[in-house]
């Protein structure tokens, strides 16, 4: 499992990559795997205004669809168009090519509650060790 | 994300140990646990429709009607014909025949495949189906035959253009076979019923073998690098885009064979005297035609319309279901098959699907989405 240290982690399976007040978001390498291949990304709206742990994207494997939760409130002020032709690089490239969207944060103290990459892996690993 | 926990009730394949080794992901299905994938559901679809790719299909049932003593083989046919309307009497040692088991209300209780022996016959039935099949078998030829569910054996497909070149190394003879006949043959020593027939669409090969021996065959058949093991997941996509029906989604006990388009597992012989169970309905919807049939359905968007999403016509009107659907790989595009209102169900006749609250611009589309390539010899 790849897990860059750069990024926080939300227990949806989201990274998020903070710059400023603009975070950048996407599925970890452990939810694109465990989702399988990835056939459809429904983006959300450009100028969408969403709440923290709501469902605002939708990503579709050969197996599922799974809900993108917002891990931060904000404003989507970017989305990544390319995945609507190359919906594959969620797997192929999940914390680069295959960003889901950047949302323009609104409570800055919402950060605090993600967790890091030691964190995260660790929650992976105890959320494997239920089944 | 998290995967159902197992019932104490889950059945593995005799192959389990092998897909662990290899990796598997697994998923649930008629009570077994079996593997969903190993590389990837879309590059496995596409290394069979290319070169070859090897299926663990144990978990399907495997029953031996076998005459009892003093009893004609023809007779337990015969008994059998009461319950499906397939020609199973003109069928020779050696052959294959699709048929379906019908219920009194001309629904389908299951599709099979029906191997001829010199002395017997075998079907091979959906792991869902095998005890209501059990019971309508029983009740049709149980006084002439006994009805063995063989849980002592396993079966493989190995499917795709380059299918029969692997097998062929192993088994000069199997080249010889066409669609839709099998032969008992040694393969790596160990005796195998090898039928030319698959659910893929593609040319290739179904192997029944003793369950003690199996994981050695498929070692044996994964040891060419031309064969990729394959999941469910194309197992699924690979006949959805060869428009085969899946037991439960495109045909059940509701569903009869005419409105199913099936009407060619009924042959002229069955329909002059028409004595199987269900006919009075089955044969009016021959001569009338049917409400509702099964259709194809590509979407106009790249998002995929699943099982259950509803039809309806561009002005709104509510004229069918989807019951199976997702991504094509070899379609590059989302496909999908249902059942529409016979007038809204030529090919290129423009619908919508809701898919998840949102409308899907879609089409009915001729089945099947990729052309079959059986061989005849």
């Amino acid at each position: 499992m790849n897990t860059p240290e750069e990024l926080q982690y939300s227990s949806d399976h989201e990274w998020v990559r903070i710059d400023n007040s603009l975070v950048r978001i996407g599925i970890t390498d452990f939810a694109q795997d465990a989702l399988g291949d990835v056939v459809y990304v429904e983006l959300p709206e450009l100028g969408l205004v969403v709440s923290a742990n709501s469902a605002f994207a939708e990503i579709e494997s050969t197996k599922s669809v799974s809900d993108v939760f917002a891990p931060v409130s904000g404003e989507v002020v970017e989305i990544n168009d390319v995945l609507e032709d190359r919906p594959e690089l969620v797997n192929e490239d999940p914390y680069g090519e295959g960003w889901v969207c950047a949302i323009k944060v609104s409570e800055e103290s919402e950060l605090d509650g993600l967790m890091d990459a030691k964190s995260y892996e660790a929650f992976v690993l105890e959320g494997s060790k239920e089944d | 994300m998290s995967e159902p926990s197992k019932s104490r009730t889950t059945k593995l394949s005799p192959l389990d140990p092998l897909h662990r080794e290899r990796g598997a992901k697994f998923a649930s299905f008629a009570g077994f646990e079996l593997p969903m994938s190993f590389d990837g559901t879309i590059s496995e679809h596409l290394a069979t429709r290319s070169q070859a790719g090897l299926f663990d299909v144990s978990h399907m049932g495997i029953i031996d009607l076998v005459p009892k003593s003093g009893c004609p083989l023809s007779t337990v046919i015969e008994c059998l014909e009461s319950i499906t309307p397939a020609s199973i009497g003109d069928l020779g040692a050696g052959g294959l025949r699709y048929a379906l088991l019908t219920n009194d209300q001309g629904g389908i209780v299951d599709d099979l495949i029906v191997s001829r022996y010199q002395d017997h016959l075998r079907l091979v039935l959906n792991a869902s189906r095998v005890e209501p099949d059990i019971r309508v078998l029983e009740a049709a030829v149980g006084s002439h035959a006994q009805v063995n569910h063989r849980e002592d054996l396993a079966q493989l497909a190995l499917q795709g253009p380059k299918a029969v070149d692997v097998l062929s190394g192993l088994a000069p003879m199997v080249a010889n076979l066409s669609f839709m006949n099998f032969g008992e043959f040694s393969i790596d020593g160990i005796d195998c019923s090898v039928s030319r027939s698959g659910y893929t669409g593609e040319d290739g090969f179904e192997l029944v073998a003793p369950s003690i021996n199996i994981v050695r065959l498929a070692e044996k058949l994964l040891s060419d690098n031309t064969v990729a093991p394959c999941g469910l997941g194309a197992r699924d996509s690979l006949r959805l885009e060869a428009g085969l029906c899946l037991y439960g989604h495109e045909i059940d006990e509701t569903i009869t064979p005419i409105e199913a388009r099936l009407a060619w597992t009924i042959p002229r012989r069955r329909r002059e005297h028409p004595t199987f169970a269900g006919a009075e309905l089955i044969m009016a919807q021959l001569s009338n035609g049917v409400q509702r049939t099964r259709v194809g359905i590509s979407s106009l968007t790249r998002r995929p319309i699943r099982d259950g999403a509803i039809l309806r016509t561009e002005q709104g009107l509510e004229i069918g279901v989807v019951t199976s659907g997702g991504f094509g790989p070899s379609c590059d595009a989302p496909v999908a098959m249902g059942y529409a209102e016979r007038s809204f169900s030529q090919p290129e006749t423009s619908l919508a699907a809701e898919v998840r609250g949102k409308e899907v611009p879609c089409r009915i589309h001729s089945l099947p989405f990729i052309p079959h390539n059986y061989i005849r010899n």
